[in-house]
């Protein structure tokens, strides 16, 4: 297996360490209030990206991802997730400049709250991450930090094989750091999640 | 919808690009081409004697003059040293000069965009240009930070750099990038590239490092036709530089996404693909394979305008 499979690999199985975690801590444990979740999404948006003398010129942006996540109470401690992304070339200025298209792996980790209005549980996230990355059409790669920042909306749909599944959506956000040029990305995702280990309080 | 905007209504913009930006899917871009493009093509088919003299340069830099003509360029110098014609127009004196004359045309104009290409002789293991009088004297010959130094003294930051020679990848920066394609390509792995998550794990340091400096793009989107340790050709069979002529192919079949401009990436990486296809694994036998490198950088630039 290609190194870099195997480190996918390792990092998609890291992903439901925050789960197990939880599993392991609430064996047996009556009333535990801590507990995991796991989920699967997919996102679209518009990426902007910024230079000093060069406008800002927007591309689309695709992405999909596997996440999971601690919660306790009315945080999130921690979220893990792994994305692959797409952000195609962008648009061109006036003398026929335009950013390159690029995609790659992104793993981030981001805390936060949750708060319940009724049946709607909503997140604030916020946190880093490392992307790893080739431009479109090239063999040129590169890795590069952002900051993250997220609402997300979670809806249980009552499917009676997959107990405590819910619908959620979310409004990603990103400020990616790539030398001379900021991307700022917004998007949209939609996805669902299911717990790993059902929450209980007393 | 015109989406580029101008920096000074940076946060308003922002939230209006980014709610539209989605629209771009399959959205075609119509810009007047601007007037303000300009290149210098050289071309050095024949060196004093014989023994090192080429056979299509002067083809190379014809073709793709009167090829940028139509697509967008002014031409405003062709140097060509050639059997017959144009003989030691290509020298560094004259090569320097169209170079450094662009300043002029360029004048306050920062958004100006110039081209350079070179087709002729490459210095082995330095990739350093030759031009016609350079043979003998190695003082004439262009180094990479040669002709950085007079790239960089123009004012405009547009700057496109195309060199079909040996050993050309040495004029390539990658910038804040590792390139994965292989400067040797006649080592036991070829042609092939190393995976992107085993290159940007295995540096992932210095990786992170570079895009945390201010400076991460180079200045100058360069396009070699081979590694900094590959020979590049010309074969008869297409009677021009193996990559020119793919380079030349790609203004009509290079363009990627169908918007009616064939970017700078766009061209390398049609070129790359046939030369994969159509010289290393034809001419394995006989020849040492070869490919085409582009600098790093989040910038693109257009090449051709097809509109």
């Amino acid at each position: 297996m290609r190194r870099g499979t195997s480190l996918l690999a390792i990092a998609i199985v890291a992903l439901g360490l925050p789960g197990l975690a939880v599993a392991q801590a609430g064996q047996g444990r009556a009333g535990a209030a801590l507990a995991g979740r796991f989920d699967a999404s997919v996102a679209a948006g518009a990426a902007l990206s910024d230079d000093p003398d060069r406008d800002l010129l927007a591309a689309p942006a695709l992405s999909f991802g596997l996440g999971s996540e601690l919660l306790w109470r009315a945080w999130v401690p921690l979220r893990l997730e792994w994305r692959l992304f797409s952000v195609s070339p962008s648009a061109m200025d006036d003398y026929l400049f335009s950013y390159r298209g690029f995609w790659g792996h992104r793993l981030s980790a981001e805390t936060g709250a949750r708060l319940r209005l009724d049946r709607l549980e909503l997140e604030f996230l916020a946190g880093a991450a490392v992307s790893a990355s080739k431009y479109a059409d090239t063999s040129l790669v590169s890795a590069y930090l952002s900051a993250l920042a997220e609402l997300r909306a979670l809806y249980p749909l009552r499917v009676k094989s997959m107990p405590g599944l819910h619908l959620t959506a979310g409004l990603p956000f990103e400020c990616m750091l790539r030398g001379s040029t900021r991307t700022y990305s917004l998007g949209l995702s939609l996805g669902a999640s299911l717990p790993l280990w059902k929450e209980k309080t007393r | 919808m015109s989406l580029p905007v101008r920096r000074q209504g940076a946060p308003l913009a922002l939230l209006l690009a980014l709610a539209s930006a989605a629209a771009l899917a399959g959205c075609s871009q119509d810009i007047e081409t601007p007037t303000n493009r300009y290149a210098v093509v050289i071309g050095v088919q024949d060196y004093p004697g014989d023994t090192s003299d080429l056979t299509y340069p002067d083809d190379d830099a014809k073709e793709l003059a009167d090829l940028l003509d139509t697509a967008g360029w002014m031409v405003v110098s062709r140097l060509i040293s050639a059997v017959g014609d144009h003989v030691n127009e290509a020298t560094y004196a004259n090569i320097d000069s169209a170079i450094s004359g662009l300043a002029t045309l360029i004048g306050t104009d920062t958004d100006a965009t110039v081209l350079v290409y070179y087709s002729g002789h490459g210095e082995d293991s330095t990739g350093k240009l030759i031009p016609y009088d350079a043979l003998s004297d190695n003082d004439k010959r262009i180094a990479p930070a040669t002709l950085a130094n007079w790239l960089d003294a123009l004012p405009c930051k547009n700057k496109l750099l195309i060199l079909d020679s040996c050993y050309s990848g040495n004029f390539v920066v990658a910038g804040d990038s590792i390139d994965a394609s292989p400067q040797d390509s006649n080592t036991s792995s070829g042609t092939l590239e190393d995976g992107l998550l085993e290159t940007a794990v295995g540096n992932l340091g210095e990786l992170i490092a570079a895009s945390l400096e201010s400076s991460g793009s180079p200045d100058v989107l360069a396009i070699s036709a081979a590694g900094s340790a590959d020979l590049s050709y010309e074969t008869g069979a297409v009677s021009n530089g193996v990559f020119t002529y793919y380079l030349l192919k790609a203004a009509a079949s290079g363009d990627a996404n169908g918007d009616g401009y064939v970017t700078a990436t766009e061209a390398f990486a049609y070129a790359k693909s046939c030369i994969k296809a159509y010289w290393n694994s034809v001419n394995a036998a006989s020849y040492a394979a070869f490919l085409p490198h582009i600098s790093g950088g989040t910038g693109d630039l257009v090449l051709y305008v097809n509109k």
